[in-house]
Parts: C-alpha cells; sequence; structure tokens
C-alpha cells in the first residue's frame, strides 16, 4: 500500500490507482481506515476537491469506519473555503450516514442553523442552499412550515434583491404551498409593483418574472418553470 | 451577444472590503456527544458586500480561482463588444480549416508525449474521427481502412475493445472504439464490431448490484453504466439480462443538489450527470430520476462565463459543453409542452414497448408482450420534435466555446490559458453541434440563424445526444444492426 500511494500522490487523477487502493484496503480490513483517510487528507490539502479523493473517502467510511472525525472534518475545510462544494457533500453524507450522528432528523435543526448563518455572511455561495434544500429532501411540507427558511430569504433579499439564490428558493417555497406572509407580499411588491391583492399562485409568477429579469443567463430556464407554474 | 457583468481585470472601485469576520457569539449546542461538530460556519471573504470592515477580506482558493478565469474571459469578451461589426463576424467565426488540419494530422501522428494515453487509442480515434465528422469532414478510404483494421486488433477474442493491442478489454474504449466505427459507417467498419462476443463481456462486467464494472476486477460506476447501455443499445444488443438493476443503481447516485454523482454519495458532476441521464433513457427508466430537480441543478451550472461548469462552485470547462449540454438538451426532449395534459412537468415516458414478435432476444413470437425493443428508444426518441425551447442559454454557450475555446492554430480547449488537446476538441464541438440544434421545436427541421451566434457557415453536423455520434451515422448504424 506504501507503494500504491506513492503513485497515487504523483498521480491523484488517475482511476487505476485509485481502484487499486480500494482493493487492497478492503482486503487489509479496518485496520486500514485511519491511514487511508490520513491519506486522502493529505491529497485533499493539495486539492480540496479530488473527486478521487472523496469517493475513496467515502468508501472508507462506509466500508472500513472512521466517522468519529469526519464532520469536525467537514467544518475544518468550511472554515479553510466554505465554497467548497466537496465539503458540503461530504457533510451531507456524515450528517445523513454516520453511525454516531443519529441520522437526518437528529441533525437537521443544528444543520439548518449552520447553513443559514453561511448563507448570510454569503448569500452568494450556491453551496450552502443546495444543502439547505437538501436537508428536507423529500420533506416538503417540514420545509415550507419551518420558518427560519423563509426569514433566511427574505434577510437576503431586503440586503440585495437580485440575489438569484434567494429569490429560487422562494420560488420553490411558494410553489410547494407556502403562505406568503404580509412583509414578504411586501419585499415582493416592492420589486415588482404589483398588485397588493393577489393570491399566493401570482406571488409565484412574480417572483419568476423578476428572475427572468434579474438572471438573464438563466430566462429560458425561468420561462420554462413559470409555464409549469400555471395549474 | 451575451452581455453579463463579469469581473474585469481592471481594478474596480466598488469591490470595498467585505466583513470577513468570523459571525460573533458562540458556537451553537452540538446534538452529537461524540462530536465537536459545533462550531459557526466560517466567512468566506464577500467583495460585493459593502462595508467598513476593519481588516482585509480573506478570499477563498475557490474564490481567488474564479475572478481569476473571469478576468481572463471578461478581457476576451470585451474585445470582442468594443469591435467594429465588421470584426465580430470574424471573431465569432468557427476556424473549421484550422480544426480539421488539428484533428486529421493527429489522427496520422502524434508525438512521443502522447505515451500516456497508450491505454486509450480508442478514445484518440474518437476524439478525432467524431471530431472530424462534427465538421462534416471525410476520412481517405487508406485512412478509415487503417483505423478499422487498428480497432480490430484492439478487440479482445473473448469480445470488448482495450487501450490498444493486447490490452484488457474495457467499457470506455469499448464505447470509444465502437462510436468510432459506426462514425466511420462503412459496411467492412460496422461488420468488424464482433457483437456476441461483445454481449457475453458486457455480461461479465455486470455485477450484481446491476451495475457495470469498467474491466475485469475494475471499477464501478454510472461512467461504466452508460458506456455498457450506450455500445449495447447501439448494436443491438441491449437486452433484459443486461439491463436488469442499472436504473436503481443510477437513480441512487442522483445526489441531494440535483445532479448524478459517479457513485451513490458522491459529488454531483457533469459528466456522470449525462451518464446516468443518458443510459436512464435508453432503459426507458427515467421515472426513477427526479428530473425537474437535475435540470435545475444543471440550468444552475451555466455561469457568467457562458459556458458550463462540472461541479457547483468550481471552474468553467469547455468539455462540459457537451456533458452538460446534452443532458440539458435530453430532459428538454423529455419535457412535455405546457399544451399538454400534464399538469407538473412530467417527462413523457417514450414508449417503445413493441407487441411484435422477432425484437425479443429470446426469439419467441408474443402475441401480446411487453417486451421492451431497447435499441428502438435512441432511434424514437430523435423522432420528436421539441415541444419546449432550450432550457440553458445556447448562445451564450456558444459565445463561449467561439471565443474561449477556439485555439487559433487549430483545436478547442477548457479554458483561456490552457492547452488544446483532442478530448476537449471533440467535447467542445459536440457541445457546440447540441448549442445550435436546441432551440428547433415543433416542425423546424434545421437550424434558423437566431439559433446560431455567427455566421451561418457555423453550422456542424447535428449529433444523436445520447450517443455522441452524428445523427446521420447513427440513423445508418441502426438499419444496420436492426437487420442482423
Amino acid at each position: 500500500m506504501h507503494f500504491v500511494d506513492q503513485i497515487a500522490e504523483s498521480n491523484p487523477k488517475n482511476y487505476q490507482v485509485w481502484h487499486h487502493k480500494r482493493w487492497l484496503a478492503e482486503k487489509i480490513g479496518p485496520d486500514a481506515a485511519n491511514s487511508e483517510h490520513d491519506f486522502t487528507r493529505k491529497i485533499l490539502a493539495m486539492d480540496a476537491k479530488n473527486y478521487h479523493a472523496w469517493s475513496h473517502r467515502q468508501w472508507v467510511l462506509q466500508a472500513l469506519g472512521g466517522w468519529e472525525s469526519e464532520l469536525q472534518y467537514c467544518n475544518q475545510l468550511l472554515e479553510e473555503d466554505v465554497f467548497n462544494n466537496s465539503a458540503w457533500n461530504q457533510r451531507y453524507l456524515v450528517v445523513t450516514r454516520s453511525p454516531i450522528l443519529g441520522g437526518l432528523a437528529a441533525m437537521r435543526d443544528s444543520e439548518v442553523d449552520y447553513t443559514v448563518e453561511a448563507i448570510m455572511v454569503n448569500p452568494q455561495n450556491e453551496s450552502p442552499w443546495r444543502y439547505l434544500r437538501g436537508l428536507y429532501k423529500d420533506d416538503n411540507n417540514l420545509l415550507v412550515a419551518d420558518n427560519r427558511i423563509s426569514d433566511a430569504c427574505l434577510k437576503v433579499l431586503n440586503k440585495d434583491w437580485t440575489c438569484v439564490f434567494a429569490l429560487s428558493f422562494l420560488l420553490d417555497l411558494l410553489r410547494m404551498g407556502l403562505q406568503p406572509s404580509d412583509e414578504l407580499k411586501g419585499t415582493i411588491e416592492a420589486m415588482e409593483n404589483s398588485d397588493p391583492e393577489t393570491g399566493h399562485a401570482d406571488i409565484a409568477v412574480a417572483v419568476c418574472s423578476i428572475l427572468q429579469k434579474c438572471d438573464p443567463l438563466r430566462i429560458n430556464y425561468w420561462s420554462w418553470y413559470q409555464t409549469t407554474l400555471s395549474s | 451577444m451575451v452581455r453579463l457583468s463579469l469581473r474585469s481585470s481592471r481594478p474596480h472601485g466598488d469591490r470595498a472590503p467585505s466583513r470577513g469576520t468570523q459571525p460573533s457569539g458562540g458556537p451553537p449546542a452540538s446534538a452529537a456527544p461524540m462530536d465537536s461538530s459545533s462550531q459557526s460556519p466560517p466567512a468566506g471573504g464577500d467583495p460585493s458586500e459593502d462595508g467598513a470592515a476593519a481588516e482585509l477580506p480573506r478570499l477563498t482558493v475557490t474564490q481567488v480561482e474564479q475572478m481569476k478565469v473571469e478576468a481572463r474571459v471578461a478581457d476576451i469578451y470585451r474585445v470582442l463588444f468594443d469591435a467594429a461589426p465588421n470584426a465580430k463576424s470574424v471573431m465569432l467565426e468557427l476556424w473549421r480549416d484550422q480544426h480539421v488540419e488539428y484533428l486529421t494530422k493527429g489522427l496520422r501522428h502524434l508525438a512521443p508525449s502522447f505515451h500516456v494515453l497508450d491505454a486509450n487509442r480508442p478514445w484518440l480515434c474518437y476524439w478525432m474521427v467524431h471530431g472530424l465528422a462534427v465538421l462534416d469532414e471525410t476520412l481517405d478510404d487508406d485512412l478509415e481502412n487503417d483505423i478499422v483494421d487498428f480497432l480490430s486488433r484492439c478487440q479482445d477474442k473473448h469480445g470488448g475493445y482495450g487501450g490498444g493491442p493486447g490490452q484488457l478489454p474495457h467499457l470506455a474504449t469499448s464505447y470509444a472504439a465502437v462510436n468510432t466505427l459506426v462514425t466511420i459507417g462503412s459496411e467492412r467498419a460496422l461488420s468488424s464490431i464482433k457483437r456476441d462476443n461483445l454481449y457475453k463481456f458486457m455480461l461479465l462486467m455486470k455485477d450484481k448490484s446491476g451495475a457495470f464494472r469498467m474491466h475485469d476486477g475494475g471499477e464501478i460506476d454510472v461512467r461504466a453504466c452508460y458506456t455498457a447501455i450506450s455500445v449495447a443499445s447501439l448494436v443491438n444488443i441491449l437486452d433484459d439480462e443486461l439491463a436488469k438493476g442499472v436504473g436503481n443503481y443510477i437513480a441512487s447516485c442522483q445526489t441531494y443538489e440535483g445532479g448524478i454523482a459517479g457513485e451513490p454519495s458522491a459529488e454531483a458532476h457533469g459528466g456522470y450527470t449525462f451518464c446516468g441521464l443518458a443510459a436512464m433513457v435508453l432503459l426507458n427508466e427515467v421515472e426513477k430520476l427526479d428530473l425537474p430537480s437535475l435540470i435545475g441543478w444543471v440550468a444552475f451550472r451555466q455561469g457568467v462565463e457562458c459556458g458550463f461548469q462540472g461541479r457547483t462552485n468550481k471552474l468553467v470547462d469547455g468539455c462540459y459543453s457537451f456533458w452538460q449540454g446534452a443532458a440539458i438538451a435530453l430532459a428538454q426532449k423529455l419535457m412535455a409542452g405546457s399544451d399538454e395534459q400534464s399538469k407538473q412537468s412530467q417527462p413523457s415516458k417514450l414508449s417503445s414497448v413493441d407487441d411484435s414478435c422477432g425484437t425479443s432476444s429470446s426469439g419467441l413470437a408474443s402475441e401480446k408482450s411487453s417486451i421492451v425493443d431497447y435499441a428502438k428508444i435512441g432511434f424514437d426518441f430523435m423522432k420528436q420534435s421539441n415541444q419546449i425551447g432550450p432550457l440553458f442559454h445556447n448562445i451564450a454557450l456558444q459565445q463561449y466555446i467561439l471565443l474561449c475555446a477556439q485555439v487559433p492554430e487549430g483545436g478547442l480547449r477548457d479554458k483561456p490559458g490552457k492547452n488544446r488537446d483532442h478530448y476537449h476538441s471533440c467535447y467542445c464541438l459536440s457541445g457546440l453541434s447540441v448549442s445550435q440544434y436546441s432551440a428547433m421545436t415543433g416542425s423546424v427541421s434545421c437550424p434558423l440563424p437566431q439559433h446560431m451566434l455567427g455566421p451561418y457557415s457555423n453550422l456542424l453536423e447535428q449529433i444523436h445526444p445520447l450517443y455522441n455520434v452524428v445523427l446521420e451515422k447513427y440513423e445508418e448504424a441502426y438499419e444496420f444492426f436492426s437487420s442482423e
């Protein structure tokens, strides 16, 4: 394994050498967990997004263990670069699959707080927005009911009404049945000068047309999205 | 022309220091006894924030790299925007002759440094042959024959193609070899494929999970699934034995972000998203994916540079013009129009369920049968027209490819500052083609000038987005293999 590690280190994007490591580690068993984690940590220190390294690290966790310090490792990487989407993805794995953390339901609350804070500091960082959505995967009702989420969108929009991620998240919430607060309606009206008597379905359409203006690169996408709103 | 706000390399007055400080307040109480997870999330520098901060912003690696690329791209686009109309149209030309020369020369001779690709020679063939076909160039008969002969020598006697003569058969090189032979398209090329052996090889590569290994004892991932299914469909050997379980595996690789990863739990990635989606279409199991979520993810991979990135918060790269562009073009074809009866955007499931006999691999004649004619899925896919327009900004993508990916000496590249290579040439051109044909809806039979950036002479050959071979060549191969 030491021999292979040297080759992997100088060829960190080669499929075959990583697969060989996996094959070897499987043979060695749980004893290999620590050194495999050390090794991937080393590779990730050079390139924090190396896809092979992350895949290998995930495989080691699931096959050989070593979950104890993984969330802390994610914290560290996000501390260094909060835009590192691979680290957010790893965080998702840990939060949902770690045998020592209790699962998504148990972790969701603190994770929402963590993620919302990250969003507030860098609203233009796409990763925590997607992560936040992921925390409520398959449970739209819970998502809509969590006031922290719509509050976060509102807060971001009050500082920057063109924030595409906030508008997009809001649009999804509205589509899932969010009843917009008066404050939210007011904010959107201020953006759009729309009629104050509109029902929520129209608010979704209003947000969609704001997006077509603020996010011109995705004008085709938002136009299509709008057609899926009318039902 | 697409003009978006890019950070330029000129100093900006509005790049005020951000509040790059840590959020105040103690860490929240941790829910997990063993894990000291209780830290507040960190603050990356936020250059767009106004504010009087005492400290300078600490920009993260991601931000720094992104800004560098944006600056280079902005410089290129500025030259274009400021240019006179005549100069503009020259700049937006596809330098066909140069690309043809680069690709053709490579087929005959590659420098010694290419030994690193010694296990990938069918890929080199495919990248060049397909690139030329997309440019509507035909090869000399001699060259074609030589390629067919070479690929035949890459064929393992027990089935499948390796990276070179005598090398172990591998699904990726099998994919590259078969796609090359289909692109050449001669009787000789197509009949050189030993289909029975190929089938046996694939069956051996099938894992009990339903997924495929790339080679004997090799890695399992979504790429292996796609290369197997694509080839099997193309040469008409795809059956229930090969197909079973693959769809469930691929579905398990769709992540919380909406894109598809190489393996379950890995990060959503453009290459695997294309592979996963294309395979699911060919298997007629798209309904197992969350398609709106996938579309939403891919749409957001197109950035201010106008090209596509492979993953969230990573850098633009010309090759994703195909991987992401084709993925979203596939999704576009699957979406019914708004005047259809489906209220939520339900993808239209292609029905190639054949109730006649003769297409089942078991050869049984059944009157009432639900045997799927897998090969026909690929064929029927292109028979239906787009009900909706493109879901990405097709003109912007063309802008990136033409202005940032083209190299004046011929060939295309990842991004400005990188060198050209045959892989990027192949996929940038494939992506350009996808983009040009993406706006054809309804009964329009060829791209209109408004669908294209630059002169109409930029128009490339249409590709089949499920296999990435020129559509015409695909159709000929379909005829050939369905009569075998």
